[in-house]
């Protein structure tokens, strides 16, 4: 092989390291490109701009490494410059190869020499050692840079930047033929923190219903310029996301309708707000308001009970104490300890007063409710109280002046029963000195008073049991006053035929009876006073001070909310058959508008939206909402041959 | 037309029976200057009860700390709301009393804030004028509860007419007495109530 083969020979495996290495410097700078945009993607999320500037920059990288690396081995096109770089790694040549490539300088056949030493060099070994350095490096760095791209996985930053690329182009604005970016929609929803309730991700959501105050966010894939979302007067631009835009609201107080837009497409979405429910808080003891007669002593014992549908927070005890009559009165408000709910859906608040701590008096009033909170910090926080208790301590005017029923006469009824026990106890201890007509008399007198005594039960009893409407029903006190009047029977009869001895045991169990009613809390009786009535054909028209007349203003009639929700479902449900779309997006604002004042309604209506998206036909849905619009039928009553139902 | 018949309200809490006399005065004076066909005796309605809605205008006063029971406060809003005209009066006639303290805050809880009726409202001309809005009571005029002169009375409206009428001015005290009394007063103060009954009915 001639000196000027060998070297071109040299030439072409130099090149071909050269080109080869610009390849893989080529790549290599590319792929470090996306591992540096993938690397601060992790940090915090690209700009569009920046997403869709990735490829250009990919390429312009490659092109500069590539072109970089061909321009520092452009040497390598030279016979002479090859024939120089071997002269330059192997001195001893003293430039025979170079002289001897150039048969004009030096033809073989007059520089035997020249050609003989030139010919002797190992130009191969060390033209390989080159060969593999130059491509390995360049191998090497690629490889790093794959292995980082390999770690990275930035596939969703790639499909984002290679759906930014048109974008870049002169022109901007999306390009046409880009796909529905509403088509794909995927809802999370995170309830407000104090719920503690799980995030949820809905697929396709045509409603979301969420707690008030709960974070929504809408994801569509695609870029997210251009995509807004409208929620009443608000409008909200999309920001770009890990898998294409989004649009983040919060759960409104009201139903409202979120109309998301794409260029000239549409999607909305009902939103339909839960309300957390404030605490419901049930006053378990004392049961009943309760009219003391006398100042009560001790303790009381008071029990509540408290629900929240989402978990409760605190609840206390609250008192208000009223003292005082007539225009005067001192009230005073006390709260017990707060008591710590955790959290808890259902608990049990107790609590226990000392009469003798409050300073009670006769007349004074002590009113007992039940509070309790929940954590709701967004609409809240929801207060529930039970209803309350009012305890009385009953006072001597209350049957003059203010309380129309008189106080029950077991007082009195209690100690004329008494005294009559001590006068038959001592006729029946005295029996054997009286004559047995006196002794007779006698009992025959007591068996009167005690028959008197029972009629005045039974007119408390009367008096206990009446409901105020015609009615009655039986109470405690009113049972055990029955029971006493029975007794009452028993005894008159004995009496009446002279037999007190007899009468007695009764008599005595009477007394027993009337002394627990005595002191046992009675029932508050007002209001039983029949009002005073006037006369009015005797004053008709006798007022002698003028009126004057002034126009009146008619009273608006009132709105009926279900027949304009008729009448607007009646356009959308005609339309659901020739344009469905429109008829679905009609239909998704009646829907907000029902979903408050017609829940019955916005159900069936959310059957016949997702019976319009699937395209199946939605009539026995929009029949069913339809019929909910409709009033009850009503029932006239008397004598209809048809049935007297009208609708 | 059935007759009108006036209605004390009964509620679980405090002292509602606390003007006894007041009925029978109110009754008295419909009949001496309207031909309204009013019946002679005024009745007692439970506010929980459904017999509240029996009746188009309902009196209620009282001078202890007011705590509606569930069922009251569902049955006063479903009152007022369709076409019921509550009628509240503070017997304390005091702004830091427990009864205005309290039923304000059930007011308040049930329809929120209460509006300031102006004194050129209809309810001051559809029968007797009242050219500078709700008269004076003697209980305002001699200082007494919390020395004010309560120049407004403050109204929960629906749709534009008076629900819920709220007096700090204690038409109670003023209206609770004898209605024979009347013939030796110069000036009868229980007028003010025909102009509540008659907008209550016509309005």
């Amino acid at each position: 092989m001639t000196p000027i083969e060998r070297v071109r020979r040299a030439r072409g495996r130099l090149a071909g390291a050269v080109v080869l290495s610009a390849l893989f410097w080529a790549a290599a700078a590319a792929m470090a490109v996306i591992d540096l945009a993938a690397l601060v993607a992790l940090i915090a999320p690209l700009p569009p701009l920046v997403r869709a500037a990735i490829i250009p920059l990919v390429i312009l990288a490659a092109l500069a490494a590539g072109g970089a690396v061909l321009w520092r081995g452009r040497a390598a096109r030279s016979v002479e410059r090859v024939a120089l770089w071997i002269e330059e790694h192997e001195p001893s040549l003293q430039y025979a190869l170079v002289t001897a490539i150039d048969p004009r300088i030096a033809p073989a056949e007059r520089h035997a020499e020249l050609h003989r030493i030139a010919e002797g060099a190992n130009v191969e070994a060390f033209v390989g050692r080159a060969w593999r350095r130059t491509v390995g490096q360049a191998v090497l760095v690629a490889l790093v840079a794959a292995g980082v791209l390999a770690i990275l996985r930035p596939s969703d930053l790639l499909e984002g930047a290679v759906r930014g690329l048109p974008g870049l182009l002169p022109g901007g604005g999306p390009p046409a033929p880009m796909a529905n970016r509403l088509a794909d929609l995927t809802a999370r929803v995170e309830p407000p923190a104090y719920a503690r309730l799980r995030a949820e991700t809905i697929d396709e959501p045509t409603s979301v219903a969420a707690l008030i105050g709960s974070r929504v966010t809408f994801t569509g894939k695609g870029p997210a310029e251009g995509v807004t979302g409208d929620v009443g007067k608000d409008t909200l631009q999309a920001a770009a996301g890990e898998r294409g835009w989004f649009l983040r609201l919060t759960m409104p107080k009201e139903p409202a309708v979120f109309a998301m837009h794409d260029r000239a497409y549409k999607r909305l979405v009902v939103l339909d707000p839960r309300t957390d429910s404030a605490p419901t808080v049930r006053l378990k003891l004392p049961l009943h308001d309760t009219t003391y007669q006398t100042v009560p002593k001790g303790k009381l014992v008071i029990e509540a009970e408290a629900t929240d549908d989402i978990g409760l927070a605190y609840g206390y005890m609250e008192y208000f104490l009223s003292s005082g009559s007539e225009e005067s009165f001192e009230t005073k408000q006390m709260t017990g300890p707060r008591v710590q709910l955790g959290n808890a859906r259902a608990a049990t608040l107790r609590a226990v007063i000392d009469f003798d701590t409050l300073g009670l008096k006769p007349g004074s009033v002590l009113h007992i409710r039940t509070v309790a909170f929940d954590y709701n910090d967004v609409t809240g926080p929801g207060k529930g109280v039970s209803e309350t208790r009012t305890l009385r301590v009953a006072e001597p005017i209350d049957s003059t002046s203010i309380n129309a029923a008189p106080p029950l006469p077991i007082d009195s009824m209690w100690i004329s029963q008494r005294l009559l026990n001590m006068k038959t106890d001592t006729l029946i201890r005295t029996k054997r000195k009286l004559k047995r007509e006196d002794f007779v008399h006698k009992s025959s007198g007591y068996s009167n008073a005690q028959e008197d005594i029972r009629k005045r039960a039974l007119a408390v009893v009367a008096l206990l049991e009446d409901n105020g409407v015609g009615g009655s029903f039986e109470t405690e006190t009113s049972k055990k006053l029955r029971e006493a009047a029975d007794l009452m029977w028993t005894a008159r009869e004995h009496l009446a035929v002279a037999e007190p001895d007899t009468a007695m045991p009764y008599m005595i169990k009477i007394l027993k009876i009337l002394d627990e009613i005595r002191l046992a809390n009675r029932y508050h009786m007002r209001g039983l006073l029949a009002p005073v009535a006037v006369n009015i054909e005797r004053v008709r028209l006798t007022g002698t001070e003028k009126a004057s007349t002034s126009p009146r203003n008619a009273r608006d009639a009132l709105h009926d909310a279900n027949a304009a929700l008729a009448a607007r479902l009646d356009v959308a449900a005609a339309l659901a058959h020739t344009a469905p779309q429109a008829a679905l997006d009609s239909l998704t604002y009646i829907r907000v508008a029902a979903l408050t004042k017609a829940p019955a309604v916005a159900a069936a209506l959310g059957e016949a939206i997702t019976a319009l998206q699937k395209g199946m036909p939605a009539d026995d849905a929009l029949a069913q909402a339809r019929r909910a619009l409709e009033p009850k039928p009503r029932f006239l009553g008397g004598s209809a041959d048809w049935g007297g139902v009208m609708p | 037309m059935s007759q009108f018949v006036f209605a004390t309200a009964e509620y679980a809490s405090g002292d509602w029976e606390s003007a006894p006399a007041l009925p029978e005065n109110v009754i008295d004076t419909l009949a001496k200057y309207t031909t309204i066909d009013v019946a002679p005796v005024g009745v007692n309605v439970k506010l929980s009860s459904d017999e509240l809605f029996n009746y188009p205008f309902v009196w209620m006063t009282g001078h202890l700390p007011v705590r509606f029971t569930d069922a009251e406060r569902r049955n006063v809003k479903r009152y007022v709301e369709r076409g019921g005209f509550l009628m509240i009066d503070d017997h304390n006639h005091d702004i830091t009393g427990v009864f205005h303290k309290t039923v304000n805050e059930e007011i308040e809880r049930l329809f929120g804030k209460m509006t300031r009726l102006p004194k050129d409202h209809e309810l001051y001309r559809c029968f007797f004028v009242f050219e500078d809005g709700p008269p004076n009571t003697h209980h305002e005029l001699n200082g007494y509860g919390d020395d004010l002169l309560h120049r407004y009375l403050d109204a929960v409206l629906v749709n534009g007419r008076i629900g819920l009428l709220y007096s700090s001015k204690d038409y109670s005290s003023e209206w609770n007495f004898h209605a024979e009394t009347k013939k030796f007063m110069q000036q009868d103060p229980t007028k003010f109530a025909v102009n509540l009954i008659v907008y209550a009915l016509t309005r």
